[in-house]
Formats: C-alpha cells, structure tokens, sequence
C-alpha cells in the first residue's frame, strides 16, 4: 500500500448522495473499505478516498458513522461505559436494525455485526417460530407437513414447560 | 324529556380512547329523521347506556350536549360488554392496548401510572398491576384498576399478596354505606386473598383440603359463592356469607389419560340457562408432539346440556397456528423490512449467539432461514449453562432446566434407558449401564454418542469426566478422559487407544486450554497433561507460543457447584472459582489460579484440603450435573443446582470482575430474590 490507511480521509456516499467524512483510523473497521483503499492507489496524493455505498441511505449511514466514530475512539472505547452506549445505541426500531444489519455487512464492519446480531438473538429469544414470524413479518412458505418435518428433528425445543411441572 | 333531576355526581370521568385511526368526522347526516334525536328520555337513554359496548358508550356524550347531559344523569354503566382482549404490552409502556372483538379493532388507552408494572390477571373490566422488579426496583404497591372507569385501588399491605397470581375473582358486595363495594379474590399457591377495595379490608385464607400440592386452578364467583377448582380438579364452594367451604364435586375426569396439567389452559365460568346456574370448565389441552390444540371440556353442572353443545363447536382439532386475521391485529407488525432475507456473514454471527433451543427453533421460521442456517455452518457458541435434573435410569428421558428461558426440556432418547448418568463435560454426558458397567459418552442435543470401552482400568467411582482438545486451539484431536480415584483414563476416540495416566492424589477436576489439560488434585496441586505427547507434567503456566498476558478483570471465570456424596444428611456445596487469562485472541491461554470455596452459615468460605476429601465432584453428579464454560471475556457464566428441600432453586451468577451474586427462586411461591 502505498499510504497507511489511518493517514487518509475516507469520504462515504450514500445512495441518496448524503457525504459522510471519515478519518482513516474510523474507516478501518470496516474490512470493505480496508480492501478498497488498499487495491486503490491512484488517489493516494491528496489523501483522500471516496466510497459509494450502494443500497444503504443517509439516514443509516449517519449510524454507522456514529457507531464507528465511537468504537475507534480508543478513549472512550472501554468497559461498561461503552457497553451502555451500544445497548442505547441498538436500541431502535426493528426497520432501522434491518437496513443496519444490510450496512454492516456491506461494509463489514466486525462489531457492528456483533451487535445488531445480540439485539436479533436477543429479540428472538425463547419466541416460538410463529412468533418470531410476526415480530419481523416473515410469511410462513412452509407447508404444514414441511414444518412438521423440521420440527421432527428436535421436538423438544418446541415444549417447553416450566420447572414447577416437573418437580 | 324527563325533567326528574338525578343527582349528579362527579369523579367517575372517563379516559380518552385513542383509536389507532384519525378521528373521523361523520360526513353530513342525511336527513332520514326530522324527529328531535338529541332530545331522548332519560329512562330510554339508561336502557340504552346498559346495552352499548364501551367504546360506543364512551363516544355516546360527544354526539350533542344534550346526550353529553343525559348521560351523566342517568349514571348507568354498560352492562353487556363483549369481552376485550388485552393486548401484550412492555411494562415501560404508558398505556394499554385492547382488541375489541365487537368492533374488531384496537384502542389504545394511556395511562402514565402503570409504567413499569405489568398486568398479570384481569377480571370483569378491572386489571390486577404488580411490579417488575427488575425493570422498576422503586416500584413496590400492586394495585387494581379499571382503566375504564380510570379508578385505581392501590393494595395497602404487599406482604399478604401472593407473588404469583393463578386466579381472580370479583364479587358484587354492596352495602348501605358502599353501594359500589365489592371482594376481589387473589388465588396464588394453596391461599386465597380476600380484598374490599373500597372498605379497605384484607384478609387471608390458606385452602387446606389434606392435598400436599393443593393448588388452585382457577376461579369464579356468582352471587355470594365462590367457585374454584383445584389442580386435582375438584370444585370447591367457598360461602362468602357463612365464610364455609364444602367440595361439590371430585375430578369428573378421573384417570382420563388426557388429563390436564398446570401447563394447559383452562377457564372457569359459571352459565345462567334461565334459573339453573351451571359451572363450566374447559380445559385446552395442547398436544405437543403433533403441535396441534384438542379442546376438552369438563362439566361440573347437573346437567351437561349445555356443555355438550358448546363442546361440539371445540371438540375438533384447532388448525395449528393458522397466522388468522386476529393474530395480524394483536400483532401489527412493526417492521416493513424483509427479514427472511439476511445477509450469511450476520446469520454466522447470529448463529453463534443463540442459545440452543432458540438455534433449533430457527430452522422452522421460513424456508430462507432454514437454508442460511444450513448454509452458516455455525454452531451456538455462547450457552448459559443447563442445569441436569434428576432422573431414575430406566427413564427414556433426560429432562434440562434452562436457566435463560426458565423452563425446562425433556428430551426423549430411547438408548438411555437403564443407563445412569454419571458425568458431563462441555454438553457431553456421561453414561454408565446399571447392570454391565459399561460406559458410552452422548450428546443429547447433537443426538451424538459413543461407546467407551474400559480395559485395564480398575474402576472405582468416576470422579470427572472430560472431552479434551475439541476448542479451536487444540491441534491434536478430541481425547476423552475419565477420573477414577488417583487416574486417569485417556481415551483417544479417532485412533482408538487408551492409555491410563497416575496422577498420584485424587482428581478433583479438570480443565483444558488448547492442547493442555489441567488437573485439580485434591492436595490443590494442578498438574498438566499434553495431549501432544500424552504425558503428566509438571504443571506449566507458560503455554509455549502463546503470550502471557497480566491478569485483569478481563479474565474469565469458570463456576462449577459441586455437592459432596449424598453422606447422611450433610450435603456440602462447593465451588471452584477459575481465573483464566485471555489471550490476545479473546481465548483462555492459562490459569491464573483455582479456588475452592464451600457453602458455610450464608456465606462462601475459601477451603483448605482437608476438609475436602476425597468426596468432590468437580462436575457434579446426583442432582447436580453441571458442566460450564465460560466464553470470551464479559459473558455472564451462572451455576445452577436444586438446594436439597427441592422446593427452592439457588443461581449463582456472575460476571466477569464482579462479585458473585446469589439469585434465589422460590418455586413455592415464585419469588425471585437477588442477594
């Protein structure tokens, strides 16, 4: 490579043209955006870098953005402090946690995985199949002899009952 | 118009309703009518106000000041209601949300003082509010309220309550001073509370028939009698009036096989067919294996008439979760995206974080989830331990308690049947034949297992049992080892040799970190054993190639309770606390110490060797099965075990860098206390 990537800006556009500037250091955790900058030497001159993110919007970039600035401030970036900030942070509504979802894996940024994916095992928890179906609006394309068949497997994980029935 | 004044009283004013639409103006009327309508009698308007359902009721004053007026005269509630729906709600709400089957829509009604309790029983209009705990600790008072009278009666001493509420009932008790007053009866375990909110009496009365585990079903009250059954299914009356109780009639089902359990729903009512009263059950009983519902109805009247007729309507099998218009109305769903589609990098992520039941339950939301899990090649990584109940080895079950769900799991394996398990390791049992000795090792969950064969290994009791090498560290296969006494038998399942190793004391536990095992003696020695070379050691922090860091709160703990021998009546707990160092990788690379504490007068004492003997199970057995790991660096490890009474549950739970918590569920009552 030609520059260390933390020495350069790195410009992130949305789909809906909104400009995001981001210091080098922010940009490397997004693992796309590392091999991007690495295969990319022509700009490497005037240290900037720019990046079109097809398919996430202004407005869920922003959050990514706020996710990054946070987690690579090394600062701030400890213990219980940061914990809560997350848990604050991936606190919102199941449409903004999907398109969130699509941006970290976009830019493959490893801890944002991790987290939309603590607040999806979260949500999920102990929620029998027809009720994760609602809560995020999937259609059941099973047939009743399929579900029955993949049910089949391990049963036991579909009856539970609580601890007083069986002392 | 009736010109006769009532008195008018205020106080009683209603909530606003928020129907989840805009507020629409009615259009112009039509002139159908040239009659004065705003005018109506008030006799006409009670009669009328008596037969409106309460949305209309409600809506009834802002038609014209003059039916605004005549309402508030003519005092008379709405009487006929069809029942409303009480819609899930997260106890940080501000409101209550309702189906109203009559209108087939949902109001939402908001009421700030509810935040932080929740609703936990609900009878003719008046909701029962206790506090969660552990969203709220400074909430403490339960209450009752009619959210649509928006009257609330706070109950003045907890103490009395009963923390889990099975049933409630309300009785009409008017008297001269309180024409409104009324009884509400909590059941909770074998008591009833008796509460007049309105006189602000309390009592409480224990139901004792002789039934060691007397519970009460579920409820009802007519007139001044109260009905209730038990979970034997006997009806009791309760007299309000002569305060005596008398059985009317015994479980009608006797040993119908399809007898319901406390797991199954069920409802109470008492029916009026002209003068005959008739008490009614029905019982949902769900049928798990094939997931469908039976409805199955059981009569406590004289004449079953009725019953039989309302049974025919349910007699049939329920569709199984047919996702039905009302179930898109509880639920409008929140979400727009398409979460069928996700992306294989976050499934992976997903995966690893699920506990196991919620990674098995995955595959059957929709075609697409169950081909990435396929596809994801991820196994659940991240598991709260399970805890191992008790189980007579000729059972074909093995029955866990998860203490992330609260519930427990029986699964079937017809193999297990006159095994007894002896041991676990890392989600790996233990089985050893009744009858041959023989010993085979299984994964319940994976449906996994093989059988270990035991030749010159002069066996005595097993002390332990360990599946060694499978962490992604290790580089030199799975070996199995089984501590008996002072050895140790080394098995290697894929080369199929054995070995048995010396370890000179008494093993008392044993942990591996990549290509080492550690093993606790009971002289509080570790020493190490390389599953490179298959050779005892002597103990080595220092794990060639690997850095060792400092230790910090960053390490993990690894819990175990152990009991000793059931020995006479003295069952002592002991834990081991483990301090790993983590290396740069996020992986235990070392131990930094172990601890041995034992249960002594409330509070944990560290041990020295002697007291221990030679009666630890570093992974218990008996009723107390329980194997842990702890994973990366700040995940909650929690250990849990049957206190011997068995009527009390005790979870220890920790975090990295915190002190140990004990957490108490009393299984009696339900209570849940943290120290």
């Amino acid at each position: 490579m030609a520059s260390p990537s933390h020495t350069r800006t790195v410009t992130l556009k949305s789909c809906d043209d909104v400009e995001f500037v981001l210091d080098g250091s922010v940009a490397t955790l997004s693992q796309t955006l590392v091999s991007a900058m690495a295969e990319d030497s022509s700009s490497s001159d005037d240290g900037t870098f720019t990046w079109c993110v097809s398919n996430i919007t202004g407005e869920v970039l922003a959050k990514v953005v706020e996710f990054c600035n946070k987690h690579a401030d090394i600062s701030s970036s400890r213990g219980e402090d940061l914990k809560e900030w997350d848990k604050a942070f991936i606190s919102v509504e199941l449409d903004l946690l999907y398109d969130l979802i699509l941006a970290a894996d976009n830019l493959n940024i490893e801890s944002l995985l991790d987290l939309t994916a603590q607040r999806v095992a979260d949500e999920i928890k102990g929620k029998m199949p027809h009720e994760i179906r609602m809560l995020f609006n999937i259609e059941k394309d099973f047939t009743d002899e399929e579900e029955r068949e993949i049910r089949r497997e391990h049963a036991w994980a579909y009856g539970g009952e609580s601890l007083k029935s069986f002392l | 118009m009736c010109s006769k004044m009532s008195r008018s009283r205020e106080g009683q004013e209603l909530l606003l309703l928020d129907p989840p639409q805009e507020p629409r103006d009615p259009p112009p009327p039509p002139p159908t009518t040239t009659r004065p309508w705003s005018k109506p009698p008030l006799p006409f308007v009670k009669h009328l106000l008596r037969r409106l359902q309460i949305p209309d009721y409600i809506r009834f004053s802002s038609v014209c000041h003059q039916w605004h007026i005549s309402k508030k005269r003519a005092q008379t509630l709405p009487s006929q209601q069809l029942p409303w729906l009480l819609l899930p709600r997260n106890v940080d709400e501000p409101s209550i949300t309702f189906y109203s089957l009559s209108e087939d829509s949902i109001y939402r009604i908001p009421i700030p003082h509810i935040v932080g309790s929740e609703c936990v029983s609900a009878v003719r209009g008046w909701l029962l509010f206790k506090p969660n705990l552990s969203a709220s600790p400074a909430i403490q008072s339960r209450f009752i309220l009619n959210p649509l009278l928006d009257i609330l009666h706070e109950f003045p001493n907890n103490s009395l309550a009963p923390p889990i509420i099975s049933a409630t009932a309300i009785m009409d008790s008017p008297s001269p001073n309180n024409p409104q007053g009324f009884w509400v009866f909590f059941a909770g375990g074998r008591s009833i509370l008796f509460w007049n909110p309105v006189e602000n009496v309390k009592f409480k009365k224990v139901i004792d028939h002789d039934e060691f585990w007397l519970e009460i079903l579920d409820m009802t009250a007519e007139g001044e009698k109260l009905y209730y059954i038990t979970d034997d299914l006997d009806l009791f009356e309760y007299d309000h009036c002569s305060n005596s109780t008398k059985m009317l009639i015994q479980n009608p089902l006797g040993d119908d096989p399809a007898q319901p359990s406390l797991e199954n729903n069920h409802f109470l009512m008492v029916a009026c067919v002209g003068e005959e009263r008739k008490i009614l059950m029905a019982v949902v009983v769900y049928d798990l294996e094939d997931s469908s519902e039976k409805v199955k109805g059981v009569d406590y009247g004289l004449d079953s008439e009725i019953f039989n007729e309302m049974a025919k309507g349910v007699n049939k099998p329920l569709q199984p979760q047919t996702p039905s218009i009302l179930d898109r109305l509880l639920c409008p769903s929140l979400t727009t995206r398409r979460w069928s589609k996700l992306p294989l990098r976050f499934v992976k992520h997903l995966l690893c974080r699920l506990q196991v039941p919620d990674y098995i339950r995955f595959s059957s939301v929709c075609h697409a989830w169950h081909i990435s899990k396929k596809r994801a090649q991820t196994q659940p990584s991240q598991q709260l331990p399970w805890l191992l109940l008790p189980r007579q080895p000729d059972e074909p079950i093995i029955s866990y308690y998860s203490l992330s769900e609260n519930c427990t799991y029986r699964l079937r394996n017809p193999y297990i049947s006159g095994y007894d398990c002896i041991a676990s390791t890392n989600g790996w049992l233990l089985f050893e034949c009744v009858t041959t000795q023989s010993l085979f090792l299984a994964d319940p969950l994976s449906k996994h297992g093989f059988p270990i064969p035991i030749t010159n290994f002069k066996q005595h009791k097993i002390n332990c049992v360990l599946f060694a090498g499978s962490s992604s560290r290790a580089t030199n296969g799975i070996r199995i080892l089984i501590a008996s006494g002072d050895a140790i038998l080394v098995w290697d399942p894929v080369r199929k040799v054995q070995s048995k190793v010396e370890v000179g004391f008494n093993v008392l536990g044993m942990v591996d970190i990549a290509d080492y095992v550690y093993i606790l003696r009971e002289d509080l020695e570790l020493v190490g054993y390389d599953l490179r070379t298959d050779e005892l050691m002597d103990f080595v922090l220092d794990v060639p190639g690997i850095e060792r860091p400092q230790p910090s709160t960053e390490n993990d703990y690894f819990l175990v309770i152990t009991q000793t021998e059931e020995e006479e009546e003295e069952e002592d707990i002991l834990m081991a606390v483990v301090v790993y160092f983590i290396g740069s990788d996020g992986k235990p690379c070392g131990v930094e110490r172990m601890e041995l504490y034992v249960w002594c007068d409330e509070m944990w004492v560290r041990v020295r060797t002697e007291t221990i003997e030679d009666k630890v199970l570093f992974l218990g057995v008996g009723g107390c099965s329980v194997s842990v790991r702890a994973g990366k660096a700040g995940v909650r490890a929690r250990v849990a075990y049957v206190v011997p009474e068995r009527e009390r549950l005790k979870s220890l739970s920790s975090e990295v860098g915190r002190d140990l918590k004990w957490v108490d569920f009393d299984l009696e009552t339900g209570k849940v206390s943290y120290e």
